[in-house]
């Protein structure tokens, strides 16, 4: 069977707002910086595959057909796929199955998302802006109209039956994940946050949702960056060191219908997970992987994710923070970049970074933050708002 | 001054004002109608039970999506359980039930009695105490006064 590395990346540096580029020079420059680290030209590109989750938020539907041809790419095939925040993981899993059935060689990944220009005139707030245009990302007739927001109904729904259930996370060990991806972030200069905070200052933050607090939660930023995906024959003429998808696959599986057997999961990141590792030829993750790329939408979901990736069992999550295991020096590293919390987050792109920052750990290319390589093995998952589309893709070097 | 490439480019971005680019909606609730009259016209709840399968949606939904049955309505009391909940201060914006109630109030997962699945949806607490809404809390909807067929039409309070 053939196989799909990622042979080049393009990432720009996190930013609340980026109103120096509209979305398709923002796209442009990420797709220009990837052929660059690939050092190879635009003509090699025959396939092209975006990542675009919101149109309302570009205020411009269809937003694909216009980056094509922003991008230069007249008369090649392009495919743009959305899954709410997970879609870049959705978008990456399209890209590689276009590549291994042989219709692409070597096709250009671009995920990509503004919200910065969102406005409210009223109140002459940005963020409020952002909350009324973004609202429709919900379900409209079943949540919408007594929904409080994104980290609220992620607490309800997911977090707190989770800890009934196991007592685990308690509020301090949410708060020191949130400190470690505070503390990750601060050595990438790309991050959006660069501070320096205590855990008594993420639990003293004000409560969004009991008991997810605004600094448990992950941050709005304009984004984009790019990867080039090659076939295994192209890879090997490309460089001499290509990180392969050894292993990918999503699951759709709806929190908000929520029955006995599955509040307080994230079922979908467990399917996924176990189809991605069958790929992979996974079996014991927390001894095969070098580090993993979670949802931090609020740290709550980072800790379940450790559980549904199967690094521990089940409330087993906040030990591994306790223990310094999702550290950076630690076992298996979480966000080492940062994550959604300090690093950066829109939907559509915060899973491709973090796909990045696996490509450049394995690479051994971090600088300041490259982590221990062992295994030479790295994992990205990631959700929606309503953890319904869940994706995980596992990554891997040569050995 | 002659204008110069550079010049032209180290202006700051000019930004457009869009302020009526609001998409409306005259917004058919299609095979939910039944359930929405019902909470518009008489302050009642009705459920969604599949004719197949028996099991009580809620939710509702027009069809079964086990047995892609068309379901049929029947009445529930509007009285639950919570079985999972969060106390919320961040009022965000355009929530129906926050127009009329206050934060705090409780966002809840609710087990109402004869459904066999959970709704979520906002409770109004009677103290701004965090602890007074549990897992476990018996909670009844209230209808308020101004109706126009959607679920934020009601809330939720603890059963006394």
């Amino acid at each position: 069977m053939r196989k799909v590395a990622v042979v080049g990346i393009g990432t720009v540096p996190w930013q609340m707002r980026n109103a120096e580029k509209t979305f398709r020079a923002l796209g442009l420059q990420v797709a220009k910086r990837a052929l660059e680290d690939a050092k190879i030209s635009k003509k090699d590109i025959d396939n092209v595959v975006y990542s675009i989750y919101c149109e309302s938020m570009i205020r411009q539907q269809i937003p694909s057909t216009l980056m094509q041809d922003y991008l230069g790419f007249q008369g090649l095939p392009s495919l743009r796929v959305e899954a709410g925040a997970a879609g870049e993981g959705y978008a990456l899993g399209a890209a590689y199955a276009q590549i291994i059935s042989g219709m692409s060689d070597i096709t250009l990944y671009v995920a990509l998302q503004k919200g910065g220009d969102f406005y409210d005139f009223e109140t002459r707030s940005r963020g409020d802006g952002f909350q009324n245009g973004m609202f429709i990302s919900m379900d409209t007739t079943w949540l919408q109209p007594v929904m409080p927001s994104v980290p609220g109904f992620l607490s309800t729904f997911c977090l707190v039956p989770h800890m009934e259930k196991y007592g685990s996370p308690t509020p301090q060990q949410l708060a020191k994940a949130a400190v470690k991806n505070y503390n990750n972030a601060y050595t990438n200069p790309e991050a959006q946050l660069h501070q320096k905070v205590k855990v008594d200052d993420i639990l003293n933050s004000r409560i969004i949702s009991w008991p997810t607090t605004t600094r448990m939660s992950c941050l709005y930023s304009d984004g984009a960056c790019a990867m080039i995906l090659a076939s295994e024959d192209k890879a090997r003429e490309i460089t001499d060191k290509p990180v392969w998808i050894s292993g990918t696959a999503t699951s759709t599986y709806m929190t908000s219908r929520a029955e006995p057997g599955n509040i307080g999961r994230m079922m979908g990141t467990y399917l996924a997970a176990q189809r991605a590792y069958k790929m992979a030829g996974i079996k014991k993750p927390i001894d095969e992987l070098d580090l993993i790329q979670v949802h931090d939408l609020i740290t709550g979901t980072e800790i379940m994710a450790y559980e549904e990736l199967g690094l521990c069992e089940l409330g087993e999550g906040g030990r591994l923070v306790d223990e310094g295991v999702v550290e950076r020096d630690g076992k298996v590293p979480a966000n080492v970049d940062g994550g959604r919390i300090a690093c950066g987050h829109v939907g559509g792109v915060s899973g491709a970074y973090g796909a990045c920052e696996i490509v450049r750990q394995l690479k051994e290319q971090a600088g300041d933050r490259q982590i221990r390589v062992r295994n030479g093995r790295g994992v990205m998952q990631c959700i929606d708002g309503h953890a319904a589309s869940n994706s995980v893709t596992v990554f891997e070097r040569d050995r | 001054m002659a204008t110069t490439n550079e010049t032209l480019k180290k202006e700051p971005p000019l930004e457009l004002e869009y302020r009526d680019w609001k998409p409306q909606y005259l917004y058919s609730l299609g095979e939910l109608s039944p359930f929405f009259r019902e909470i518009k016209n008489n302050r009642k709840l009705l459920a969604s039970k599949c004719p197949q399968c028996k099991k009580v949606w809620m939710p509702p939904r027009g069809d079964c999506p086990d047995c892609y049955e068309e379901v049929e309505w029947i009445p529930i009391s509007g009285e639950g359980t919570v079985v999972a909940c969060s106390y919320v201060y961040f009022k965000g914006h355009g929530v129906e039930v926050l127009g009329y109630i206050d934060v705090p109030y409780v966002y809840a997962l609710i087990h109402l009695d004869g459904a066999d699945t959970y709704m979520s949806h906002g409770i109004k607490p009677k103290s701004q105490k965090m602890g007074e809404i549990v897992t476990g809390t018996r909670v009844k909807a209230i209808f308020r006064e101004n109706r126009r067929g959607t679920i934020g039409d009601f809330y939720f309070v603890p059963i006394a």
